[in-house]
């Protein structure tokens, strides 16, 4: 993306909104990464840049620590929150709004429309010893590296992220600016979950277990995630003790069960989950399976709509009753 | 020898329809097998399916949610809710690989006290054949 | 202490000869590597590269069962707490090693921890040589070396076709009795072989960082404002504490399984907000400042007030696993030029 355009019109929200901070990315001084950078005032808003490397979601900062944000902005006195939301990031914005985790009133949105991110994982392992990456652009199902003194082409579906690549809504669905043209999209593909829904019940656990016993109970999936944001989350209930502290099979599964679960029907399916964690638990399958259903049954979308009323806040006379006695 | 397998069900049974249904079962001597063991809720919407799910961590071998049949619940619409989470909720048990069947719902007035006999024999009979649930043993 | 030679295509059957000990080795499982307890040699796996976790957890495992007990019975220990054999881990890294060297005062001292000491002594690292490093090492900015023996019983160079086996210590002895089969004795070229990838092995750490007084300034620019800034993107979860070979927190917790009840110790992060979480609901360190602060505070200013080192071995594993790029080492600098 064309980072003058991004930094101009971040700069033209300062100047036009009272915005307190404004949420975007910024690079890393280290390979191929890239920050979270949280910028207060109009002549910060240079470090902002966008790239393929974008991976990770913004939108989680909106809620992590209430007031944060605002805070340290008592000379303007700013009210707003801007934030960098690509296709993802505004179906969680939007899911947050319609629980209202956060006012529309609150979000200035500056939408990117999203042609995918490249997994970290990926590229790190591809070029383990990049130390400083200098660009990399996307053109014809080819990116263009360049970091240190070389510069490479790799095929776009080398690196991509598995999210992306089910990707439907690349699109912002909801923003103030939109910093460029739209882009295409695809319907939503569900091939490797229905390979998975063809496999026996035992192999399936056999599966999962051996994923789950995996989990270090980090709780990476739970802090990165746009839509954990319960100021009281069960996880830290000690009465009742939902999940066990102990880290097992079972309390894991119990995790993640509870974990995926709350999830139905509002995951924006932005990766985050699966980009985070430490031990590479494929936890979109999970969300995508729900997601799916949801889809397929209920016909409903999490945070498509800005009118839509949660899924579990609403109900159809007519929903599935034949596993019902 | 293999002990014969007795296992265990969770109900959750919601005030006003399910549990007085139950009641009347038992009121009219009808039988059912002993096997149930049941939780008064106010309503099916209340339950949330991590109850299920712990209910299965801690010893449960399946799991039965009852309620007032559909457009009949005390507060209008919660089993309707119940039913769509219930329903996700079974779909997510099978893709981790636990038999979805080990989790029922049932809708039982206050008058069908065979009904409900009839609902926990089957259900019994089902989970008897499934066995004991091994995913939640370690 | 002895050296001996170990060529590279024995290297099973030298395991297979540690049959009076347990062998934890790296494996590749969901395409990491982790240590697990191997039956069969072929499924170690050398690499030292892409190991989220440290092998800390074999000694000190994440949730580890103190005591069991249920209505009718008083608590007993679990049956098997303490392995019957005596333990090997293979192919730990140098810092790994170290990092255990950090874990022992903590437990030895004041309260002497029986569940961690029995595991520790009766235990033998078998390390290797770090030869590449990751790209956020920095374990020479912390004390470490990439091709120290600290810590080790027995430490391993690769020098092509065959390792090059230095016994460090007389727990080592015995292992190197036990597979002496297969050892022979190296050439004085391959001593200076090795020597000489020894005296490399610190130039290729990329990453470094002055920890001189780093303490003092720590404790001066406690109440900083930057500490909010560099937290101002930590999302507080625990990851850098649980692939942390020093982090050693833990918590005591009663719980209730069908009917039993076990007394366990699990790990606990101080990155968590329930971590420092009063009964009253006061919570002393209630945001991420103040929790990554703390775990700054603990390993470069504390550890070094009680045990004299810093408590972290440069792995790392935190720079890397972080999710939102929270760079220790970054981090240390900012706070050395306040
Ligand atoms: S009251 Fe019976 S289901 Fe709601």
């Amino acid at each position: 993306m064309d980072k003058e355009k991004l930094v101009n019109e971040a700069k033209a929200v300062f100047s036009r909104e009272d915005v307190a901070c404004l949420i975007g990315y910024g690079k890393d001084s280290i390979g191929f990464r890239v920050s979270p950078i949280f910028i207060r005032t109009r002549d910060e808003a240079d470090q902002l840049f966008f790239s393929p490397l974008c991976s990770l979601s913004l939108v989680n900062y909106l809620t992590l620590e209430k007031g944060v944000l605002l805070e340290g902005n008592k000379e303007t006195g700013g009210e707003k929150i801007a934030i960098v939301a690509r296709g993802c990031d505004s179906r969680a914005l939007i899911q947050l709004f319609a629980e209202r985790g956060i006012p529309r009133e609150q979000v200035v949105i500056l939408g990117v429309p999203c042609r995918g991110t490249i997994d970290l994982k990926k590229i790190e392992g591809k070029f383990p010893d990049a130390r400083n990456c200098t660009e990399v652009t996307e053109a014809e199902g080819m990116y263009y590296i360049r970091f240190d003194n070389e510069s490479h082409e790799v095929p776009k579906e080398e690196l991509l992220a598995d999210h992306c690549k089910h990707c439907a809504f690349p699109n912002p669905l909801v923003y103030d600016v939109l910093l460029e043209d739209l882009v295409d999209s695809k319907g939503a593909a569900y091939s490797d979950i229905e390979e998975m829904e063809k496999m026996a019940l035992e192999e399936r656990h056999e599966y999962w277990k051996d994923k789950f016993a995996r989990c270090l109970r980090c709780y990476a999936c739970r802090n990165a995630c746009p839509l954990c944001y319960c100021d009281d989350c069960i996880l830290e209930r000690v009465s009742p003790q939902w999940v066990n502290r102990s880290v097992n099979l079972s309390e894991n599964l119990m995790f993640h069960l509870a974990r995926s679960y709350h999830l139905a029907g509002r995951c924006a399916g932005c990766g985050e989950c699966e980009r985070v964690c430490p031990v590479n638990l494929p936890l979109m399958l999970l969300n995508r399976k729900l997601e799916k259903d949801i889809k397929n049954i209920f016909e409903y979308t999490a945070g498509s709509n800005l009118d839509d009323k949660p899924l579990f806040a609403s109900f159809n006379p007519k929903d599935p009753n034949d596993f019902i006695f | 020898m293999l002990k014969k397998f007795d296992p265990n069900i969770m109900a959750f049974l919601c005030n006003w329809c399910s549990y007085a249904g139950a009641d009347l079962t038992g009121t009219s001597h009808f039988h059912y097998p002993p096997n149930l063991k049941a939780i008064r809720v106010m309503c099916t919407g209340r339950i949330n399916p991590l109850m299920v799910a712990a209910a299965f961590r801690h010893g449960a071998d399946g799991v039965l949610i009852s309620g007032c049949h559909p457009g009949e619940c005390h507060y209008m619409e919660g089993n309707y809710l119940a039913r769509r989470k219930i329903f996700v909720f079974r779909n997510l048990l099978e893709f981790v690989g636990i038999n979805p069947e080990r989790l029922q719902m049932s809708w039982v007035s206050a008058s069908e006290g065979k009904k409900f006999s009839n609902v926990v024999k089957e259900i019994t009979e089902k989970i008897k054949k499934l066995g004991p649930l091994t995913t939640f043993d370690e | 202490m002895e050296h001996f030679l170990l060529e590279k295509n024995r290297l099973n059957e030298f395991l297979s000869a540690l049959r009076n000990y347990e062998v934890f080795a790296p494996v590749r499982k969901v395409g990491l590597t982790v240590f697990e307890l191997i039956t069969n040699p072929k499924e170690a796996m050398l690499d030292l590269k892409n190991q989220p976790q440290s092998p800390k957890r074999v000694i000190f495992p994440q949730s580890e069962i103190l005591l069991v007990f249920d209505k009718n019975n008083a608590a007993k220990e679990p049956k098997g707490r303490v392995g019957q054999k005596p333990q090997v881990v293979f192919g730990v890294r140098p810092c790994d090693a170290r990092g255990f060297h950090m874990l022992d005062p903590v437990f030895e001292r004041e309260y002497p921890d029986p569940y961690y000491l029995q595991k520790r002594q009766s235990t033998l690292l078998v390390g290797f040589h770090c030869s590449e490093p990751y790209p956020n090492c920095f374990c020479t900015s912390v004390g470490g070396n990439p091709s120290s023996p600290e810590g080790l019983d027995i430490l391993l160079t690769d020098l092509g076709e065959q390792y090059f086996l230095e016994v460090i210590t007389s727990k080592g002895e015995q292992v190197a009795k036990e597979g002496a089969a297969v050892l022979s004795s190296p050439t004085s070229q391959q001593q200076t072989e090795k020597e000489k990838l020894s005296g490399m092995a610190p130039q290729k750490i990329r990453r470094t960082i002055d920890t001189e007084g780093i303490a003092s300034k720590i404790e001066k620019h406690f109440d900083h404002s930057l500490w909010r800034e560099l937290s101002g993107k930590c999302i507080s979860c625990g990851i850098c504490t649980y692939t942390c070979p020093t982090c050693h927190c833990f918590d005591i917790q009663d719980e209730r399984v069908r009917g039993r009840a076990n007394r366990l110790r699990i790990w606990d992060s101080c990155m968590f907000p329930e971590y420092t979480l009063h009964a009253s609901g006061h919570n002393p360190r209630p945001t991420r400042t103040e929790r990554l602060k703390n775990r700054m505070y603990h390993k470069f200013k504390q550890n070094i007030d009680l045990y004299g080192v810093p408590g972290c071995v440069g792995c790392g594993r935190c720079i890397t696993l972080c999710p939102e790029n929270v760079d220790l080492v970054a981090n240390l600098k900012v706070i050395k030029n306040l």
